[in-house]
């Protein structure tokens, strides 16, 4: 009885946290991660020169990413046009995976900014469980929206967002 | 004081520890975020499955991580749970709770301090990785001191001595790892370097372990000469012209007698080509792997997954559809391994294609064993450089994807797989059980309305009913169907079932269906399922799992903030 307890304490708290901590913006992390050549990137490098910026990690091996990645690909040109967004993408695949990486982006003809985190650097400072899991950083380099998982005509609500941060209104605002 | 209040505490503790660090909105407090998850299942007994009894039928495995970061100070804890016990499948060692992984870090300027628990992977990890893959309850953190420090430009060197994590304790051997890397483009930025890019790197990493009393299987009368230290260095390059890129990697070990190579003297050795080439619309990977007695652990008697050191990738697609990736899947043979693998991706031109374009993924691979032949004395074995031994497994497949309309999407793969069960999988028999299956699947997605989206996947695999089965729940033909509806980006409900409808045995002709329910809230996703888990071996990344036959009540939570 005492462990099914404090498994439900561990279980109240932790929700908790998470509710208390989940509205909470905070500043990109910092890791390493590699870009396609194999060279070794610091995330603190990552900028959009003061527009929006959206993280996105997926994997060569994960459904729902690729229909999320192919889907913004449709879209991505009018997107940047509007909104001088960027996408960088963080590949997950480890080392069995990271030498297709480059292949397959180039194949299906994404222009996305595109890192390989092999180890799960990144994936750790950001606290990422699953992919797809989809971050919106605003032009000062702060995280100001995240979203874990995708279904078709997410990125319709994504876009939105976009629109929002680059016209300077709040998130909540209609 | 009682443990369990101990627990309480503890628990009441971290929490208050995040609240505190979370309810600071001023930037001088610094930032704390992280994630936390559970996996929980009331178990059933199911007769026809194989279910063994359980003692405790409710277990669960939870963690939360907390990282924090203040400018250039950063620190970060881990607390697992598996309470009672862990969830079947799960190494029992893990029972417990506690703080396995915690660590504080700082970095100045070009100098970058980690001490506690850490991850690091060298090059293409064959000789050094330590990494976590939850869903497999799989951790070799390393604990210790890791410096990482950059004297120029374009060099970067990673020093660290630790010992690595084993459940709730550590292990027997200590590590020392060093690795430098040179990217020549921002070395020497002067240089004109037009289209080329070349990145070489080396590495050493070394494990001392106190001596044991082991003895000499030629002879049980004498004990066998133990090396201490056993050092293991590996080199690399990548080069890069355009859409060219050109990577390998060269590893060896000194000798290295351990549990899984039957303690013999020989040296190991492992080697890794990949070759790729994209441009717009077209990619083209190969890719090539010999590894010859490789397994590095901390411990020279640990077996399964326990206390790797170094990573072999695996040569074949990672699939994810159920029956290509869980029926028959393949497992690294770290000992002796030599194959290829090729793979292309590519999207049919606007001309051909106008309103929506096909891609297709070409994959094929195939690994043997090593051609050896046995020396009759402690060294083992010698083995020709690129002769074939007995293949274990070859995997044919093509994947075309084809968008319908603005809302139907459709997903067709074949392949042909074929595998050498015994090698593989290593089950308990002299002789070889070959198995070979074509699969084929189907999966299309419909957006019904604005925000409802149904999904679909039919899946086959037609493969002959083997006489003398090994594993007789998975002897015969299987065939599997889903359908999944999503609400977005609230809701979504699937139910699927697997059926070995070709099983010669009428009675295992088993039916294994699963329903779930969850719900997603930005970053928290909460799922519910009851169902039938069909025994067998699930891998992630390379690391595979035996997972026993159960039938139950689940629940899962996981959330990031």
């Amino acid at each position: 009885m005492r462990i099914m307890y404090l498994s439900f304490l561990f279980l109240l708290s932790t929700l908790f946290t998470s509710l208390l901590v989940a509205q909470k913006q905070y500043a990109l992390p910092t890791a390493d991660v590699q870009d396609l050549k194999g060279q070794t990137v610091s995330t603190s490098t990552f900028t959009n020169g003061g527009k929006p910026m959206v993280v996105s990690f997926w994997a060569t091996w994960c459904k729902p990413c690729i229909a999320e990645l192919s889907a913004i690909h449709e879209e991505y040109e009018t997107w940047a046009e509007e909104t001088g967004v960027k996408l960088v993408a963080i590949s997950i695949d480890d080392q069995r995976n990271v030498a297709k990486v480059a292949p397959f982006v180039n194949g299906r003809g994404w222009n996305y900014e595109v890192y390989c985190d092999p180890n799960g650097n990144f994936k750790r400072a950001m606290s990422v469980n699953t992919v797809p899991h989809t971050f919106l950083v605003d032009g000062q380099g702060n995280i100001v929206w995240q979203h874990n998982a995708y279904n078709p005509g997410d990125e319709a609500h994504l876009f939105e967002l976009i629109e929002k941060l680059s016209k300077g209104k709040s998130l909540e605002s209609k | 004081m009682s443990s369990f209040r101990k627990n309480a505490l503890l628990s009441l503790g971290l929490l208050g520890f995040a609240s505190f660090l979370c309810a600071q909105t001023s930037p001088d407090y610094g930032e704390i975020h992280g994630n936390v998850g559970i996996d929980a299942q009331y178990y059933l007994d199911d007769p026809a499955i194989n279910t063994q009894p359980v003692p405790d039928i409710f277990r669960a495995n939870s963690f939360l991580n907390l990282v924090y970061t203040r400018g250039n100070f950063r620190a970060g804890l881990r607390y697992e749970a598996y309470m009672p016990k862990p969830l079947l499948g799960f190494p029992v060692a893990f029972e417990g709770h506690g703080i396995p992984f915690r660590y504080a870090g700082y970095t100045l300027g070009r100098l970058d301090i980690t001490a506690g628990n850490f991850y690091e992977q060298f090059g293409n990890g064959l000789i050094l990785r330590s990494y976590e893959e939850r869903a497999l309850g799989f951790d070799n953190a390393l604990d210790g001191v890791r410096l990482k420090y950059q004297p120029v430009d374009g060099l970067r060197l990673i020093g660290f001595i630790a010992r690595q994590r084993f459940y709730w304790q550590f292990s027997p051997g200590n590590i020392k790892g060093f690795d430098a890397e040179l990217t020549l483009r921002e070395f020497l930025p002067k240089v004109d370097w037009k289209k080329w890019n070349l990145i070489v790197g080396g590495s050493f990493v070394s494990r001392y372990q106190s001596g044991q009393e082991i003895p000499n299987p030629d002879n049980p009368a004498n004990l066998l000469e133990i090396p201490l230290n056993v050092g293991g260095f590996s080199g690399r390059m990548n080069l890069g012209y355009g859409g060219f890129q050109l990577n390998a990697e060269y590893a060896y070990k000194i000798n290295d007698p351990n549990a899984l190579n039957k303690f013999i003297y020989k040296p190991g050795t492992a080697a890794y080509v990949s070759a790729a080439y994209s441009t717009k619309g077209l990619g083209i990977s190969l890719q090539a792997k010999r590894v010859e007695n490789f397994d590095f652990r901390s411990d020279r008697n640990a077996q399964g997954n326990d206390l790797l050191l170094n990573f072999i990738p695996m040569l074949n697609k990672q699939h994810t559809y159920a029956l290509p990736a869980s029926i028959y899947p393949y497992a690294v043979q770290a000992n002796s391994e030599l194959g290829w693998q090729a793979d292309v991706n590519f999207t049919t031109p606007k001309w051909l294609n106008k309103k929506y374009a096909t891609t297709v993924n070409l994959n094929f691979s195939m690994v043997s064993a090593l051609d050896t032949t046995p020396t009759g004395d402690r060294y083992g074995y010698t083995s020709s450089a690129f002769d074939f031994g007995k293949r274990y497994y070859m995997d044919a497949n093509i994947e075309v994807q084809q968008p319908l309309g603005k809302k139907t999407k459709l997903s067709l793969m074949y392949m042909y797989l074929w595998q050498n069960q015994r090698l593989v999988q290593g089950q308990g028999t002299t002789e070889d059980n070959l198995i070979a299956a074509h699969i084929a699947v189907v999966d299309a997605t419909w957006k019904v309305a604005k925000k409802h989206t149904l999904r679909f996947e039919v899946q086959h695999l037609a493969t002959p009913a083997l006489q003398n089965p090994l594993n007789s729940l998975v002897n015969g033909s299987w065939a599997m169907g889903l359908v999944e509806y999503n609400f977005n980006p609230l809701f979504f409900a699937s139910v699927m079932n697997q059926w070995s409808y070709g099983n010669p045995d009428e009675k295992k002709q088993i039916h294994y269906p699963t329903a779930m329910v969850g719900v997603t809230l930005k970053t928290t996703r909460i799922a519910i399922g009851y169902g039938r888990q069909r025994e067998g071996i699930i891998c992630i990344g390379g690391v595979c799992r035996q997972v026993p036959a159960s039938n139950g009540l689940t629940f899962s939570l996981m959330s990031s903030f």
